[in-house]
């Protein structure tokens, strides 16, 4: 029966998926609560404001991006530990979904015949420029 | 550093943001499986061949960049590499693909996904969309290089 199988198969990329989460969620956010806790999460946010304020996100956002390219999972475990606004949410989260896991998806583009390295490159210009744009577009903070 | 509270609050932090996303994905991938049974892809791509060929790329390449723009770049990468041994297609319009698809893909699952953590899923969709086209379509317009074909420049792959 098509729609018995097709549950199944579901479930099934569910359970790799839940998996996956398992896997990268607890050690990024283990990581970024030992930061917290040491106070090096401060540091590292007083260092990357200035940069990350031209696209309306504190410090912190930094780390969310760089967690995003380990895995988006890795980035909102990051969302999860970090002190953010509904509309630095958004930024943040537009941010790495235009641009997140870039050693694996160059690899795969390039695999696939495609210039990755330009690829990417693009992806950070138009990640930068958007989240700039929606910075001035939503309002609030 | 007080180790008993990284600990405690990891395992509240990870719990309840695993817990959020299951309740999410679990429904959304048996969903998605089923479109794939139906064949919903196929047909959206026949519709899509003209769009496909405005921007410079050929009508068979609608398909595969539906599959990615729904289901992701690393399973789409397989559909793409059977795509690119039927059809033939330069490295110029294989480029223009990947910038549409590198920076838009999976966009329900992870629009979704990001929408559960607090974010406003329809603004962050949306500006992936358009900022894919725009980037896509400048890249089209501006590569004028190399038009040489992929069956030329490398055979291997199609061995």
């Amino acid at each position: 029966m098509v729609i018995k199988q097709t549950i199944i198969r579901g479930i099934n990329n569910a359970l790799k998926v839940i998996l996956d989460l398992i896997k990268y969620i607890i050690p990024a956010v283990f990581v970024l609560k030992v930061l917290e806790h040491s106070g090096w999460l401060v540091r590292i946010a007083d260092l990357f404001g200035p940069f990350m304020s031209y696209i309306g996100l504190p410090g912190e956002g930094a780390l969310i991006i760089v967690m995003g390219q380990v895995t988006l999972y890795s980035a909102i475990a990051a969302m999860a530990v970090v002190d953010i606004t509904v509309k630095q949410l958004t930024i943040v989260s537009t941010f790495v979904t235009i641009f997140h896991s870039f050693i694996l998806e160059t690899a795969v583009i390039n695999k696939a015949g495609g210039n990755g390295f330009m690829i990417i490159g693009i992806r950070v210009i138009a990640a930068v420029l958007v989240c700039f744009i929606l910075n001035i577009l939503i309002p609030g903070v | 550093m007080n180790w008993a509270e990284v600990f405690m609050e990891t395992f509240e932090i990870s719990f309840s943001t695993i817990f959020k996303m299951t309740v999410i994905v679990v429904p959304l991938l048996i969903g998605i499986e089923y479109l794939k049974e139906i064949g919903w892809m196929e047909k959206l791509s026949v519709k899509l061949r003209k769009v496909s060929e405005l921007i410079g790329l050929p009508g068979e390449a609608a398909f595969g960049m539906i599959v990615v723009y729904f289901i992701g770049l690393v399973f789409g990468s397989g559909v793409i590499i059977r795509m690119k041994k039927e059809v033939g297609m330069t490295r110029k319009q294989l480029n223009t693909m990947f910038i549409f698809i590198g920076i838009c893909h999976a966009v329900v699952e992870e629009t979704i996904v990001f929408t559960a953590v607090g974010a406003n899923g329809v603004i962050v969709m949306v500006s992936r969309v358009l900022a894919s086209f725009l980037f896509g379509l400048l890249y089209a317009w501006f590569a004028k290089h190399d038009e040489t074909s992929i069956r030329k420049s490398s055979g291997i792959e199609l061995e």
